[in-house]
């Protein structure tokens, strides 16, 4: 157990003792990695407070049955995701509108950048939050378990192993579904670039 | 194997030395694979630069909500209740199906009730039940020995 982890573990036994600022120092800890992932999963910055919110209550509620002999990290980020998942699949029905917002024109400058090999970091520095909602809606018709393994591998960066436990899966399931998404996304852009071609 | 199908494994960085040079050397000639990689290169490079912050004091007003919803009593019931909720389902079913068990009006497990479904399905409309003579299997024994005489 490392350093971290012994510090957690001192927090969360404080909890359970009842000491409410040992459990506010833990969340502190961890709100920016677990904010990070909800916002990404989720891709709707409206809803992040209260998924975080959720994501902590479910934690604390359950801290009794955590096993400090593991570290309380993946072991959030596994509520977190198990909680996007959830929210995901009952929204089915709201998607994006981010194509019928945009005019032709504006829908094939921006697929067209989104293909650019390059240097595409300087292009979406002029505006991260039109291609963060391209990117985001490449991803809205995922299958949340695609969609959640994808942004803990590609975006987070995150190993098999990790991406494993957070879905509470095998590793080889986690690669599949990493590739899956991959390929989903491809599937994706295609279609929108055909259907923003036939509008030209 | 043809190199378009390592994709995966150059993406996941699972390549040996030589087979990724050989796929680099791949992605310059296909531009199939090239729109690939840069496709999920851009995607990603545009989530990546979206932040998000979590708001100040947000640590302490979640650590308060905790414990409060902790001092609430119904929360307790509930989350008492939340690890088994499919047991409790079945209490409940089986509980509600043992007290109709338990309704004289839900049993007809007597003779007499056997003797007047048997004649209503066969005659349509019960001779014995319309005449209001019987009510019990003693009223029925004596019905059945005067139908045998009869014959």
């Amino acid at each position: 157990m490392d350093m971290a982890d012994s510090a957690d573990a001192a927090l969360i036994a404080q909890t359970l003792d009842g000491n409410e600022l040992a459990f506010a120092e833990l969340v502190r800890r961890y709100q920016a990695a677990v904010w990070g992932t909800v916002h990404r999963i989720l891709g709707r910055s409206t809803e992040d407070e209260d998924a975080v919110q959720e994501v902590f209550l479910r934690a604390f509620s359950s801290l009794r049955r955590f096993d400090p002999k593991y570290p309380f990290g993946p072991w959030v980020l596994r509520i977190a995701t198990n909680h996007c998942i959830d929210l995901l699949r009952r929204r089915k029905a709201r998607r994006y509108k981010l194509w019928t917002e945009l005019s032709e024109g504006e829908q094939q400058h921006l697929l067209n950048d989104m293909s650019v090999d390059g240097d595409f970091g300087s292009v979406v520095s002029r505006s991260p939050e039109t291609y963060e909602k391209v990117a985001q809606a490449l991803l809205d018709e995922l299958k949340p378990k695609y969609r959640t393994a994808f942004i803990l591998r590609e975006v987070e960066g995150r190993d098999y192993r990790e991406v494993a436990d957070a879905l509470g899966t095998s590793e080889l399931a986690a690669r599949v579904r990493v590739s899956r998404a991959r390929a989903e996304i491809q599937k994706k852009f295609r279609a929108y670039l055909a259907g923003a071609k036939v509008k030209d | 194997m043809r190199v378009c199908e390592w994709f995966d494994q150059y993406r996941d960085e699972d390549l040996n030395a030589a087979q990724r040079e050989q796929f680099e050397a791949h992605l310059t000639g296909c531009p199939v694979c090239r729109a690939r990689m840069a496709l999920l290169d851009n995607v990603v490079c545009a989530l990546r630069q979206s932040s998000a912050d979590a708001p100040l004091g947000f640590s302490e007003r979640i650590a308060r909500r905790a414990f409060n919803q902790r001092k609430s009593w119904d929360l307790m019931v509930v989350s008492w209740l939340r690890p088994a909720p499919a047991l409790i389902a079945l209490i409940v079913t089986l509980f509600i199906f043992s007290s109709l068990w338990l309704i004289p009006g839900f049993r007809q497990t007597e003779t007499v009730g056997e003797y007047e479904a048997v004649v209503n399905e066969s005659y349509g409309v019960s001779p014995i039940s319309s005449s209001g003579q019987i009510h019990s299997d003693d009223d029925l024994l004596n019905l059945l020995e005067q139908e045998g005489g009869a014959r």
